[in-house]
């Protein structure tokens, strides 16, 4: 066990090449327990890979990802599975399901495929499906949701597998803003009961909003992480997401809200 | 995926232990029914003896040498034979398409088919049948399939890449370079070609125990290795990428699929030749009714794949009488106009 082993998540020096780029280079970061981590950047900043490289389902070509102490790349997928929940961008479900048949396949790892589900699964596979407000419509075939509905089935999913690392790659990306606020208010509560949450986001108020601290990514490095209020400056924004950028202060909150302003 | 209604939802109250158990009695019905029909009709009550007089080494003294020829030497491994391989073509089917998320795909997707069919027109032309006799086409055909799917796999290796798009397109690729080079052999060889066309379409007419054992067996294997992944399968539905989220381990279901599938359908082939849509059809219909899991979906699309080559066959049997018709003809012929009556009245369309 290393000293920096008090953090839920930690990368070491890791860079990633997918032949001819490289996607990621030489990140280090450190995630406490607890807490809600958002990352932003521009597209193709690197932040899908990186949420897949924190679930290990993306090899590194040099360093190390460590989840609770223990490198990703040395657990099975079930041992993963156990401690990694992840919401994949825009989930189609697939035809012939339920939604609670598809939550149910977040307890799949947990069982072999001769043993039937304990009385516990079930518990936690409605309340999950509680928790992502999806219980009302359990028993509906989940290819016929809407979109916003599929994600908090994917949502629901997640929460099934009682990770205590919660990644998020863009999942609230293509929801409406209820949608969006109702899944990303659930992350955060779920920060409380000890899960760490790390997200990566597009919208930028929502994500100084809701997280604790931000890691702003740029072609494969990390530019800035820290507090909202330190990683989110006018001057930074622009540089890296080469726009212009306004900011209009807002009420109850040392934070102001950012918008893009188009060039004349 | 095809776009089904809400069909399936009401027919949860069939729990599979329940549905597999009808499916099952419906199965052994039509066997009955298959060993009955042909030129003579033998009764229930008679084949139900003269099999289980045949089991217990008793003498058959009450049934004429003929009648007890006829259900033990001609219709019985024949009708099993058959039965067993629609429950390959159909099961492979259904994993196929979970594995490869292609409604598309089919027990031959791979190569098997391609495979068998040049397997078994080079055993001809190397002049095979002199020395192996009437096993020789069948084991040609099984040598073939092996080798032709074994090369999708060499050249997945090779590039290192097991995405299934490219096992789909490197099985079409070699199975399109396997049928040119059938075609090309059959062209040359000219008179025997009669045989090898009966294979190619389909046929059942020369069948003795000996298949029947061998089919039987590789099929049991197969189907175990298909139940222990049909769990598993369901989250392949989604990505590959996602079932790993979901802590399945990928590689392992997809070599016991292709593997298991592969035996399956490899030794089907090889004595019954190429029989087309019983894999497509007979899962999609299923799915219709009893949604897409595939703890259901895999045992039942076996024995209703039983049932529907049974009754196929039954048909080219018995419809031009005493000629007989390629299964491949009846399979299209009656499972192509089922099929778009069902796409008709689905309350979807395709997706």
């Amino acid at each position: 066990m290393n000293a920096s082993d008090q953090w839920p998540i930690v990368v070491e020096q890791v860079t990633v090449r997918i032949a001819p780029r490289t996607i990621l280079q030489d990140i280090t970061l450190n995630i406490s327990s607890h807490t809600f981590v958002a990352c932003l950047g521009p597209n193709g900043a690197g932040k899908s890979t990186l949420i897949r490289v924190l679930a290990g389902t993306q090899p590194v070509a040099t360093g190390q990802v460590r989840i609770n102490g223990i490198p990703v790349a040395e657990r099975t997928a079930a041992q993963r599975a156990a401690v990694v929940a992840v919401v994949p961008q825009a989930v189609r479900m697939p035809v012939g399901f339920t939604v609670r048949e598809i939550v149910t396949m977040a307890r799949y790892h947990v069982r072999a495929w001769h043993q039937r589900l304990t009385h516990r699964d079930q518990e936690i596979i409605d309340y999950a499906m509680e928790q992502a407000g999806i219980h009302a419509f359990r028993d509906r075939p989940a290819h016929e949701l809407s979109g916003g509905e599929q994600q908090r089935v994917a949502f629901a999913r997640a929460l099934a597998q009682q990770p205590q690392v919660l990644l998020l790659d863009e999942a609230t990306a293509h929801l409406d803003l209820h949608h969006q606020q109702a899944i990303m208010q659930s992350a955060r509560e779920l920060t409380r009961c000890g899960v760490t949450v790390f997200a990566t986001m597009h919208d930028i108020n929502l994500a100084g909003a809701m997280a604790d601290s931000l890691v702003l990514l740029h072609e494969g490095g990390i530019v800035k992480h820290g507090a909202p209020a330190a990683v989110l400056t006018q001057a930074t924004l622009e540089a890296v997401y080469a726009a212009q950028v306004q900011t209009v202060p807002q009420a109850g909150s040392t934070l102001p809200l950012f918008t893009a302003f188009p060039r004349h | 995926m095809i776009q089904h209604g809400r069909q399936w939802l009401y027919m949860r109250w069939l729990d599979a232990p329940v549905s597999v158990l009808v499916a099952v009695l419906l199965c052994v019905m039509t066997l009955f029914l298959a060993v009955s029909i042909g030129s003579v009709s033998i009764p229930f009550l008679d084949i139900v003896t003269i099999t289980w007089q045949h089991l217990l080494g008793r003498p058959q003294s009450q049934f004429s040498p003929a009648t007890v020829t006829i259900v033990l030497s001609i219709r019985l491994p024949r009708v099993l034979l058959v039965a067993f391989t629609g429950a390959a073509l159909s099961a492979t089917g259904a994993a196929y398409q979970g594995l490869f998320r292609n409604p598309l795909a089919d027990p031959y997707i791979v190569g098997v088919a391609a495979g068998a069919g040049l397997g078994a027109i080079a055993t001809v032309a190397l002049g095979g049948v002199l020395l192996l006799g009437s096993l020789a086409m069948p084991l040609g055909a099984f040598v073939g399939a092996l080798l032709v799917v074994a090369g999708v796999f060499g050249i997945a290796a090779r590039r290192n890449s097991y995405s299934n798009n490219d096992l789909v397109l490197a099985g079409v690729a070699l199975g399109t370079l396997a049928s040119a080079m059938t075609t090309f052999l059959m062209i040359q060889l000219g008179r025997q070609t009669n045989q090898l066309l009966a294979f190619l379409l389909g046929s059942f007419a020369t069948i003795g125990w000996d298949a029947v054992w061998v089919v039987t067996t590789s099929v049991v294997v197969g189907m175990v290795v298909l139940t222990i992944v049909a769990r598993d399968l369901n989250t392949l539905l989604f990505s590959e990428e996602e079932a790993l989220f979901l802590g399945i381990n990928v590689r392992r279901v997809r070599w016991l699929t292709i593997g298991g599938a592969t035996l399956m359908t490899a030794t089907a082939v090889a004595f019954h030749g190429l029989i087309g849509f019983v894999g497509i059809i007979v899962p999609h219909s299923l799915r219709f009714w009893i949604g897409g899991d595939h703890r259901r979906l895999v045992p039942l699309a076996a024995v209703y794949g039983s049932i529907f080559l049974l009754i196929a066959d039954m048909l080219a049997r018995t419809l031009v009488a005493p000629q007989e018709l390629p299964l491949g003809i009846i399979t299209a012929g009656i499972g192509a106009p089922f099929f778009l009556w069902q796409l008709l009245t689905s309350k979807r369309s395709i997706a």
